[in-house]
């Protein structure tokens, strides 16, 4: 195994995450791009594949990958968007005989519904995190495939200019800045909590007691 | 295996832009002072045009930090029209063969976002093997299956030196040498007048009467009067109701000037040719509209092409290798360039338009992810394409 820093410098500001992100969820997301574009049936299925380490706990395991740290510059900003429907286009496709229904417009329920939205942007000069690597080869495959980070990656926000891994002594201690399985003997400045351990973190149905990092 | 491309097109305003922020200013027509701050109590209130702030050149000013900002097109708007686009060649198809679809189908294609019924965990292999290969799902995703999409729609950022390392590709014509957003923008002033009021032509007095102007024009006085009595218990701290009683109104708006150069970048990851051509085809009714932001009625807008490129990205390094310009010039109607890969997935696209199944929108509109499956047994698209070839 082998301890590295890896981080990554980033082009455009990014959406600022509500919560804590972990390496090996941007990794897993990469993994899942690199299989689709190689015509992976079931790119979600090699969501794992990410040559990283794994510490094992009873039944639990997790990737030995920390949380991000961002290196935050210039002040915070936002990004709104709005969702509407204009009539007119409704209007010509009716009138072209295109619509087999006539179309309804309400801004305030279903589909039609106006929404205003508003994420909360900001940016980093660079974006780093600890990992205990096994699978070198892999890890180096994946990386070109975080091209960004965070949400609203489809309007270029959080994209990445590159990234650079190097090896940190430290990495053997700071991977553990992380969720842990709840048995976990490594949890220092951790909390009982519900949460994930690996990708997809946002799945509810995933969650279950774990120790969360709250230094 | 798919490809991965970058498009790039830098374009210039023929006409001043305005692209309306969710904050607004104040401004100052006596001393032609934009304040960007809605708290300042100064002038009237002026509609700003979007912007986003350059972080890397953060400055620290009277003890606070502060980020340049330049104008932007948001992405969201690009996207949103190149969507459209796409829908239109799609909808033309369908009519010319006479097929129709859902007004439920003709939303979700226009804005891609179901709001209700979200169904991600029927995101199954095969639904997601289908849209890939469908060319408008797998590019702009959406649907109730919340599919990702698989192009990267940037913001269209000026062309500065400050702002060349945020593009997804270089420069194509020449950075710009603006500095400050105020070089940029003007703030543009409009004033509604009264024409009844103001007597403006000689037809008025008999279209409408001496008896009604009389009274017209007392009722209005009364009305000035009276506001302006509200006005003074107003400052001497009484609560009064705020009534508009003229029609007279003085309203500003911040907008980009005429000349000004964006860089517009698209990043595709195109499973098919017809991937990479369908967005073409949605770029090329962007151009050839030539109009983004508001107030377009009002010749707002407009913009022409100055450059375009095509680039191959390579998956492992990701370095740009310039392919060919993608578009002839603003009097050929932007048409393609002559180059195998454009050529390829111009046609590849022109025959997925003219194959599209209603049916395979529909199911994605419906979340039906039986029909999903069953339209890979039944071979959809290919069947249109046999039935239009006989």
């Amino acid at each position: 195994m082998k301890a590295v820093r890896i981080s990554f410098a980033m082009r455009t500001q990014m959406a600022i995450p509500p919560g804590a992100k972990h390496l090996d969820a941007v990794l897993s997301w990469a993994a899942v791009r690199k299989a689709e574009f190689e015509g992976d049936y079931d790119p979600w299925s090699k969501q794992h594949d990410i040559g990283l380490a794994k510490h094992v706990s009873g039944e639990d395991w997790c990737f030995m990958a920390s949380i991000l740290d961002f290196d935050w510059l210039g002040p915070k900003g936002n990004v709104s968007y709005i969702k509407r429907q204009r009539v007119e286009p409704y209007a010509d496709a009716w009138m072209d005989g295109l619509l087999n229904a006539r179309p309804a417009i309400d801004p305030t329920r279903g589909l039609t519904k106006a929404g205003a939205y508003n994420v909360p942007t900001r940016f980093a000069s660079c974006v780093y995190g600890y990992a205990m690597v096994e699978d070198e080869t892999l890890l180096n495959s994946v990386l070109p495939w975080v091209t960004h980070i965070g949400k609203l990656h489809h309007r270029d926000f959080g994209a990445v200019a590159g990234f650079q891994v190097i090896d940190c002594e430290e990495a053997t201690q700071l991977w553990s800045r992380r969720n842990l399985p709840a048995s976990s003997g490594l949890a220092t400045m951790h909390a009982s909590a519900f949460g994930s351990l690996r990708s997809p973190y946002w799945v509810a149905e995933n969650h279950k007691e774990i120790q969360c990092f709250v230094g | 295996m798919a490809n991965l491309y970058v498009i790039a097109l830098d374009v210039t305003l023929q006409s001043p832009l305005h692209i309306t922020d969710m904050i607004k200013g104040r401004f100052d027509a006596k001393r032609a002072e934009l304040s960007r701050n809605p708290n300042d109590k100064f002038g009237v209130e002026c509609s700003l045009t979007r912007t986003t702030s350059l972080a890397q050149f953060t400055e620290e000013r009277r003890g606070a930090l502060v980020a340049p900002i330049v104008p932007v097109i948001p992405s969201s708007t690009i996207a949103g029209k190149l969507r459209r686009s796409a829908t239109d060649l799609i909808a033309h198809s369908l009519v010319k063969r006479s097929l129709t679809i859902s007004p439920n189908a003709y939303n979700v294609m226009t804005t891609g976002m179901a709001t209700t019924n979200l169904d991600s965990s029927s995101k199954t292999p095969e639904v997601l093997q289908v849209a890939r290969n469908d060319a408008f799902l797998s590019l702009f995703g959406g649907t109730s299956f919340a599919l990702d999409s698989h192009c990267v729609i940037a913001d269209g950022l000026p062309l500065l030196e400050s702002t060349k390392g945020m593009l997804m590709s270089p420069v194509l014509t020449s950075v710009q040498p603006f500095g400050a957003i105020e070089q940029m923008t003007d703030v543009i002033a409009i004033i509604k007048k009264n024409d009844v009021l103001d007597q403006r032509g000689a037809y008025i007095e008999r279209v409408i009467g001496l008896e009604q102007l009389i009274n017209y024009s007392e009722a209005a006085n009364a009305d000035a009067a009276s506001s302006k009595a509200r006005k003074v218990a107003a400052a001497a701290g009484e609560e009064v109701e705020s009534k508009k009683t003229s029609i007279r109104t003085f309203n500003a708006f911040e907008a980009v000037k005429a000349g000004v150069s964006f860089g517009i970048r698209v990043g595709v990851t195109s499973f098919d040719p017809s991937q990479l051509g369908l967005m073409l085809l949605a770029l090329q009714n962007f151009l050839r509209d030539g109009q983004v932001g508001g107030k377009g009625a009002k010749g707002y807008g407009r913009f022409a092409l100055s450059g375009s490129a095509l680039y191959e990205v390579d998956p492992t390094t990701r370095t740009l290798t310039a392919v060919s310009s993608i578009f002839e010039d603003k009097i050929s109607g932007y048409g393609f360039k002559e180059a195998q890969v454009i050529d390829d997935a111009v046609i590849a696209a022109q025959d997925y338009v003219d194959a599209v199944e209603p049916a395979l929108i529909e199911a994605f509109t419906n979340t039906d992810a039986k029909a999903i499956k069953q339209s890979q047994k039944k071979g959809w698209g290919v069947a249109a394409e046999e039935d239009a070839t006989a």
